[in-house]
């Protein structure tokens, strides 16, 4: 029974994750919004994804790697971010609070070597809410206001299957992206009886998208080991419908100015690739890194070039679990730590808009001898530095917690009855 | 049972994640939504003069309850204005006085209604002269309700019946009247009503109308003030003063008949504003030393002409539009500036089309915003916001076409006010870009 219940504050607490306004950053006004830097179950390794496998966390980011999971096992998983965030520019500073990139997944083998996944992941988020006031052109002195707001972000709900030849595993996944971005703005000047436009900028999107992976270990002797990842998928043109609406709001009226439903266009989603290794020593430690690419230079929106730059992230790791069969709970525990770094695609005022972070965290295993579930708790800690503060811009100094709680279930096993 | 408890207090802690998305970073707007300013210097502008204007309410309603008395000479902006007001008296009920009655004296009783024009602080002994009309002023049957303009002449006069002079401030203004020959004028209608004269008072109020004429009040040549007469019963009125056995009595002849009861109004313009012979003739502002007025009673207008809106573009639209007129104001000035001017839509003659409005119930006015630190920071604002959003959205364009309004102060009738532009009028246009 208590199963069920923790099943249901899971899905509750991961809606409500979903539900959210999920980020804060003025950096995310641009394209589909903030692509997430360091999320999924390797966050406290610095983020890396396509090398990594273990029977019991389901990496989505890459499928190759469901292949590792228990094959007699059913296996749940949640993920988290809870975010603090110290931002500021030259003149001013303030905190935001958000939570983010919550990742919900599920997996479980359907035929021998061949493994299968399906859940719900947060591929982009925007949330932004900016005051901006400036003399007003032909003006001495008089100073109009504008607000501008954005909410939304690309989600996706993906299958993934795996297939495993020897050392070698195959995945892929296909995902639906769907999801809705909104800018809204209010533009107003602080004269009496003088009027005020709101505006709502909507985009509906949705695509298919093929993500695919691969994982080849190599055995290099009997206490040594590394294995080699790789995942990508090729630029996919995301259907999108756009709607604009204006509204002139004066004292007690509205009226509607523009409510134009534009014809249906393409936002890109562009070529993105990652490649990795994790090297395994006795069993104990792993060092791992990846490096990944996505060919933002070719992000249209609408047919029109958005003039960003691509995308480059770094990510490496290491871990250490002193005996995974020890006595003792610490034993048990996977210590983990990491770094990254990222060059995102935003470029303002000539300054490139990068990332940097340390991670740390650990994985709880929580297992009983007499029943038959078994869950793993992760904890990452992620602190770094986004943007500048030259030329105007913002930087923010973020404290990311993330909590992955992962299940596995012996559904598939037959009791045996004597 | 202990990890379960664990794991739920940490995702309550992440479920109450307070999200304040409110953010710094103001310079990263690509703010190409902009509100922007347009100014336009109204340079067509110029003085008119009305033709006529009512100063009666004729036999449609009510009558007028103020008429206006007085000349002004306004040497530097509008010239002389002379206000001849007339009026009919007549018994509101059937005389009855005793044959025994003696009568003593007969004053004409003028109500101050709390208006005045003029320099009351340094004004000389003015003079006024109230006279008896040989006819009745003749009505325009044609006009409606048979309303008297300020051009209706005042018909001849039969006789000065008596001459007030007293020096006009506003402290001695209410206890105002003539003392009226009573020998001969005063004792031939005395004795008429006395007698119960059917001549005069078988049919009230024709039959004494008729036979009296009416009367009228002219400011004299030197004078220089204009005020207000309270018409009420009570305010202004003949009176009689009389003894029947030295008890003293009093009868009242107050005014009547509001078809009759109406000002004249004269103006001689300053050597500039000569041409203003007719409406369609105007003086530009150049032409008139830099300045052009509104004034009530002697009829100046401004006219101005607005320029139409920008030509209509997608997610372009007008938040806010406003006429902005920079008026001279003296602190002591004898003559005050209006603290609205009203807006009339005009044409190419100069006619009066009607309100000027923004929407079907708001009519367009000019705000005085005075400003007691530095009068000459003083401005008439008028709001034409949903004018123009209204002119915006015309289709065609209506580019390069003019919109010509008068200006004019509330009641040209019943003030004196004056507003003197000396300034070239700037029309303020914010638009915002709210798409770019």
């Amino acid at each position: 029974m208590n199963k069920y219940i923790l099943i249901f504050f899971l899905i509750i607490s991961s809606l409500k994750g979903f539900g959210q306004n999920n980020s804060g950053t003025p950096y995310s006004a641009y394209g589909i919004g903030l692509l997430p830097e360091n999320a999924g179950v390797f966050t406290a390794m610095g983020g890396v994804t396509v090398a990594m496998r273990n029977n019991f966390n389901i990496n989505y980011y890459n499928p190759a790697s469901y292949t590792a999971l228990d094959s007699n096992r059913w296996h749940f998983q949640i993920g988290i971010n809870g975010e603090n965030v110290h931002i500021a520019d030259i003149r001013e500073s303030t905190n935001y609070k958000v939570a983010q990139n919550t990742a919900i997944s599920m997996a479980f083998r359907i035929r021998p070597k061949l493994f299968a996944s399906f859940g719900f992941i947060q591929r982009s988020d925007i949330g932004y809410d900016i005051t901006y006031q400036d003399i007003t052109p032909g003006t001495q002195s008089q100073q109009f206001l504008q607000h501008v707001r954005g909410e939304g972000g690309i989600n996706e709900a993906y299958i993934g299957i795996a297939w495993k030849h020897k050392d070698l595993s195959l995945g892929l996944n296909a995902s639906y992206l769907f999801g809705k971005i909104e800018k809204r703005q209010t533009l107003s000047l602080p004269l009496n009886n003088s009027y005020y436009i709101k505006t709502s900028d909507k985009s509906s999107l949705s695509s298919v998208l093929f993500n695919m992976g691969a994982q080849y270990n190599h055995k290099i002797n009997n206490k040594s080991s590394v294995l080699f990842g790789a995942t990508l998928n090729f630029n996919t043109p995301m259907r999108a419908q756009r709607t604009y609406t204006s509204y002139k709001v004066g004292s007690g009226s509205s009226t509607i100015i523009d409510n134009d439903n534009i014809d249906r266009g393409l936002i890109n989603y562009p070529f993105r690739a990652v490649i990795g290794l994790d090297y395994k020593y006795k069993n104990k430690w792993s060092f791992a890194g990846d490096y990944t690419f996505q060919n933002m230079k070719k992000y249209k929106e609408y047919g029109e070039n958005q003039d960003f730059n691509d995308y480059h992230k770094v990510a490496l790791g290491t871990s250490l679990c002193p005996d995974n069969r020890g006595r003792y709970g610490w034993q048990r525990i996977t210590y983990m730590a990491g770094a990254y770094a990222t060059r995102s695609h935003i470029e303002l005022s000539g300054n490139k808009i990068n990332s940097y972070g340390i991670t740390l965290g650990g994985k709880i295993p929580f297992t009983s001898r007499t029943r038959p579930q078994e869950l793993l708790l992760g904890i990452a800690l992620d602190m770094g530095i986004r943007g500048t503060k030259n030329d105007g811009l913002i930087q923010e100094k973020y404290a990311k917690v993330r909590i992955t709680i992962a299940f596995k279930e012996a559904w598939f096993v037959k009791r045996k009855i004597y | 049972m202990r990890g379960n408890i664990v794991l739920l207090v940490m995702l309550i802690v992440i479920c109450a994640c307070n999200n304040n998305l409110t953010t710094i970073g103001q310079d990263m707007v690509d703010n190409g939504s902009v509100i922007e300013l347009k100014k336009y210097s109204i340079d067509k502008i110029s003085t008119i003069k009305q033709d006529s204007f009512p100063t009666s309410t004729g036999s449609s309603v009510s009558a007028l309850s103020e008429v206006f008395i007085g000349q002004l000479n306004d040497e530097k902006y509008s010239g002389r204005t002379v206000v001849i007001p007339t009026f009919q008296i007549c018994p509101s009920s059937y005389p009855h006085i005793s044959n025994y009655a003696t009568l003593d004296s007969v004053t004409f009783n003028l109500g101050y209604s709390g208006k005045i024009w003029g320099d009351t602080a340094n004004l000389e002994v003015q003079s006024l002269k109230l006279c008896q009309l040989k006819e009745l002023p003749i009505l325009d049957e044609e006009k409606d309700h048979k309303i008297s303009y300020n051009n209706h002449e005042i018909p001849e006069i039969n006789r000065v019946l008596s001459t007030l002079n007293f020096i006009p401030r506003t402290g001695n203004l209410t206890d105002l009247y003539f003392k009226l020959d009573n020998d001969v004028f005063g004792k031939e209608l005395f004795n008429k009503l006395m007698y119960a004269d059917d001549d005069i008072l078988a049919h009230l109020p024709w039959d004494f109308i008729n036979y009296f004429k009416g009367l009228c009040i002219i400011p004299g040549d030197n004078n220089n003030f204009i005020m207000g007469l309270n018409t009420a019963s009570d305010k202004t009125y003949m009176k009689f003063y009389y003894r029947i056995n030295e008890t003293q009595h009093t009868f009242t002849l107050p005014i009547t008949q509001k078809e009759y009861q109406y000002y004249n109004i004269t103006n001689t313009p300053i050597e500039s504003l000569n041409s203003l012979t007719k409406q369609t003739k105007e003086v530009s502002y150049y032409d008139n030393n830099n300045i052009v007025i509104a004034q009530g009673m002697s009829g100046y207008m401004i006219k101005i002409i607005l320029p139409y809106p920008e030509t209509y573009e997608k997610y372009k639209t007008i938040v806010k539009a406003e006429l902005e007129l920079k008026p001279r104001i003296y602190y002591d000035d004898k003559i005050g500036a209006p603290s609205t001017l009203i807006a009339y839509r005009g044409d190419n003659e100069n006619q009066i089309k009607g309100y000027l409005y923004n929407s079907k119930s708001s009519q367009v006015v000019g705000y005085l915003n005075y400003n007691q630190f530095d009068i000459s920071a003083s401005t008439y604002t008028f709001d034409l916001t949903e004018y123009y959003q209204g002119l915006s959205n015309l289709v065609p364009a209506q580019n390069g076409n003019e919109i010509e309004v008068l200006l004019s102060v509330p009641s040209m009738n019943s003030s004196y006010d004056r507003a003197i532009i000396d300034r070239i009028p700037i029309l303020k246009i914010y638009y915002a870009y709210y798409n770019k």
